[in-house]
């Protein structure tokens, strides 16, 4: 059994650096994007049994990805964790519509980030 | 014999010329009948028998005075003078009131003049009549011819009564009007003697004073010059057959009966033609006050006509004014109306008058004052040498509208009742055409008084509409402005919510990196050096971008202190814009931009705040850089522009980014405008950039300008007005 696949959409560089960092070093293959398009391109190809997704980014928002994820039939069972540093009720509230199943506000404890992903992943 | 004539109130005293044939009786009737006006006699008449004539006539309008109100008149009659005519004589002296006795003055005639004397005293005894004491004057004719008997001779044989004498030259009228007025004098006295004023002598003055005025115009009057023929009664068809005494007798007064009917009908004739006179001139004044459309018209133009159809000169027109006090409104001829003055009851003459609402006449001389006045006034009108008063209530449908007066003077002579009523007919006239009148000018002006209540209430109308009107617009402007007012608020939540959720993106992002990388470092600290410094630049770089942040929050703040007073002093440009470039180079060099500054010659200075220029500047031109495409260029210019009459220095950024969208661009230089959907394009900042720099251009005395197309890029001109170094 080789390494659970976690897709990281994120366009602030430093962010998709760090976490990409821990998650590698703590067990994860992880698979980064830039921006909502890329990222939906590689969940596609990719199937990851996680994706976490940044809501506020270029060309296509996390929301919008989150959607298109959770309403694609070849793409059922990938669990989708919003990361957003907005952190409001409203914003979780709409990645609760759009589908999300997780929802963890930037900045974050990555000991509880990485308690979830293996959860998730066992 | 007084005859007393009730139905047309007058009372005819009959005179009879008496004398031998031939002694001039006849020649001086004519001469009387010619003398005297056509209008106030009636025609002469003469009662043909066999050879001589009976002439008479009546002086009708010869107004003697009045007793117990009827009015004095005079008869005049002569008798046939020859021996066989006794019969007639006697008929003739029948009530008579008054003898003259006309002798011949010639020698020849002295027996024919004293038969004649005594065959009257035995008729006027036949009569019933006292010889001794009636009214008898006589007259001594023929005086211009010879042989004539002396005054005393004839005195002595025919005035032993002592009465008045005249001397007369009938054929030329000398002398008998003198002779006339003796005899109608003498008349008038015995009869008012008899009717009991002798008790009376103030009255009985008055009344022969007024004789006096009345005879004397005839006295003095030249006789018309044509002799107008007698009408003849009743020729007689026999000559000398003559019957008895008591049949010429009877035949005399049946035709004296007819003669008095004749007169009787001529006087009615006369009448009658004047009552058609006034008549057509009531109907004609009628016709004129029908026209007539003011009251002033109305009340002048009555009283002069009336004036001038009395022929009098004396007038004055009352009305009742609006507090019912009768007042004097018109006057002519006289300084004041006699009638107008009040007694000590405060009641005027004229009030009495109008309140007994009959019309009225009366004159002075009468010798019973009518009941109606007080008497007081009467010696005003006398002093004013007025005889007659003429009085007219005015009625309109039986309301009392005012008096009319007129006064005449002895001239004149007093009112008669026919021109009472001619005033009576025209005083109703004038009052029905006043009373329209003034209902006319009533209606007009409650007409008018209506218009202008409508105009007014109108006007109130449309004042209170425009008031309404206005504050229905006012009411909308505040609505409008609450709504604006409103608008703005919820943008300012909306703003202020976004503002919020940026400021927890743009921290939390480079937060959370240094937070991670710094966790990275401690937790695997076994990693290769050439990782390790890769996270430390991570945390610089984050940090730095932090700094940015705060130092945009306060640019904010200095937003919120509307026109800070820039301090300016002279900066080198060109170290200006390397210390705005200097914070940007990690991001130009990361989107691989390409930075070009172009100064224009002698620009090497600018004058201005050093702090506020250096925050306006960065902020555009990050701008141009976060929003500029990988690879793209910035271009930096410093410039001399004009705009019109101004010179300004423009710092000119120009990229080639996103671009604004044509409906955006006003709003882009507002506070917390941000290019761009905010999800997608997320640029970075809180986006106060284009209106920190506005604020700034307009604190130094200059002003921003935004071009842009869309997938182009943008231009921004900070223009900052021309100031030489050294001069504020």
């Amino acid at each position: 059994m080789g390494k659970p696949l976690i897709v990281l959409v994120d366009d602030e560089p430093s962010i998709r650096e760090t976490v990409a960092f821990i998650l590698e070093m703590e067990g994860f293959r992880v698979e980064t994007a830039k921006d909502g398009e890329e990222g939906l391109e590689k969940i596609r190809a990719l199937k990851p049994p996680v994706v976490l997704l940044d809501a506020m980014m270029p060309r296509r928002d996390g929301f919008d990805v989150c959607r298109t994820v959770k309403g694609d039939p070849t793409l059922t069972g990938i669990k989708v964790i919003m990361l957003t540093a907005l952190g409001q009720a409203a914003d979780q509230e709409k990645g609760r519509a759009a589908g999300a199943d997780f929802h963890v506000t930037k900045p974050f404890d990555e000991d509880e980030l990485l308690a979830l992903l293996r959860r998730l992943t066992a | 014999m007084v005859q007393f004539d009730n139905q047309y109130r007058q009372v005819k005293l009959k005179v009879v010329y008496y004398g031998p044939s031939l002694c001039g009786k006849t020649t001086c009737l004519q001469y009387l009948h010619r003398v005297t006006d056509p209008q106030r006699r009636t025609k002469l008449y003469t009662l043909n028998t066999a050879s001589d004539r009976t002439l008479f006539f009546d002086l009708l309008g010869l107004d003697l005075g009045r007793v117990r109100g009827y009015r004095l008149t005079l008869q005049l009659y002569t008798v046939p003078g020859q021996v066989q005519y006794n019969a007639t004589r006697r008929a003739v002296l029948a009530g008579c009131d008054g003898v003259m006795f006309v002798a011949d003055s010639q020698r020849s005639f002295a027996k024919a003049n004293e038969e004649s004397l005594a065959n009257l005293a035995e008729n006027l005894q036949a009569n019933g009549l006292n010889p001794e004491n009636i009214p008898l004057v006589l007259t001594y004719n023929k005086r211009d011819l010879p042989d004539l008997q002396s005054r005393p001779e004839l005195d002595r044989s025919l005035n032993s009564r002592g009465v008045p004498v005249f001397e007369t030259v009938a054929t030329s009228g000398v002398g008998v009007m003198e002779a006339f007025a003796g005899i109608a004098k003498a008349t008038v006295l015995a009869v008012a003697d008899r009717l009991g004023m002798s008790s009376q002598p103030e009255a009985l003055n008055r009344l022969m004073e007024n004789v006096n005025t009345a005879l004397q115009p005839l006295v003095r009057r030249e006789p018309a010059a044509e002799v107008e023929g007698p009408v003849v009664l009743h020729p007689s068809a026999k000559g000398d057959d003559l019957r008895a005494d008591e049949l010429v007798a009877e035949a005399v007064r049946a035709n004296l009966t007819m003669t008095d009917l004749n007169a009787r009908l001529d006087q009615l004739s006369g009448e009658l033609e004047r009552r058609v006179a006034n008549l057509r001139s009531i109907n004609e004044f009628g016709r004129l006050m029908s026209l007539a459309r003011e009251p002033e018209e109305i009340t002048g133009g009555f009283l002069d006509r009336l004036l001038v159809e009395l022929k009098v000169a004396c007038g004055s027109l009352f009305l009742i004014d609006q507090n019912g006090e009768l007042v004097e409104v018109l006057r002519r001829g006289l300084a004041a109306d006699p009638l107008a003055r009040r007694d000590e009851s405060g009641q005027s003459p004229a009030e009495v008058i109008l309140a007994s609402r009959q019309p009225l006449i009366a004159r002075l001389d009468e010798v019973e004052p009518s009941q109606l006045q007080g008497g007081h006034w009467m010696e005003e009108v006398r002093s004013l040498n007025l005889l007659g008063v003429l009085a007219v209530p005015l009625f309109a449908q039986d309301r009392p509208l005012g008096l009319v007066t007129a006064f005449s003077d002895a001239t004149r002579g007093a009112f008669e009742d026919v021109e009472l009523e001619l005033a009576s007919a025209l005083g109703a006239n004038a009052a029905t055409a006043l009373a329209n009148a003034r209902a006319w000018r009533s209606l007009e002006q409650l007409n008018r008084s209506l218009e202008s209540a409508v105009a007014e209430r109108t006007h109130e109308l449309q004042d209170a509409l425009t008031r309404a009107t206005s504050l229905a617009e006012q009411l909308e402007d505040r609505n409008l402005a609450l709504q604006a007012a409103n608008r703005e608020l919820r943008d300012l939540e909306r703003l202020k919510g976004e503002l919020l959720d940026r400021i927890a993106h743009e921290l939390n992002t480079p937060v959370t990196a240094i937070q991670t990388a710094g966790r990275i470092l401690a937790r695997y600290d076994e990693m290769p050096p050439e990782r390790a410094v890769k996270f430390v630049e991570i945390i610089t770089q984050e940090a730095a971008r932090l700094g940015e942040l705060i130092a945009s929050s306060l640019q904010a703040a200095v937003l919120g202190v509307p026109e800070g007073r820039p301090a300016p002093t002279g900066l080198g440009v060109a170290d200006l814009l390397r210390r705005v470039l200097a914070p940007l180079k990690g991001e130009i060099a990361g989107r691989h931009l390409a930075v070009q500054v172009k100064v224009a010659a002698g620009l090497d200075e600018v004058v201005g705040d050093e702090s506020q220029l250096e925050a306006a500047l960065r902020a555009i031109v990050r701008n141009a850089v976060e929003f500029n495409r990988e690879g793209g260029s910035v271009v930096v210019t410093v410039r001399p522009v004009r705009r019109g009459a101004s010179a300004f220095v423009e710092f000119r950024v120009e990229d080639t980014g996103i671009g604004i969208p044509a409906q955006d661009l006003p709003h882009a230089s507002e506070v917390f405008w941000q290019g761009g959907d905010r999800l997608t394009s997320k640029p970075r900042g809180l986006g106060v950039g284009l209106a920190v720099a506005k604020r700034v251009a307009e604190n130094h005395g200059g002003t921003l300008e935004i071009s842009s197309e869309e997938g182009k890029g943008t231009a921004v001109g900070m223009l900052l007005p021309m100031v030489g170094v050294g001069q504020p």
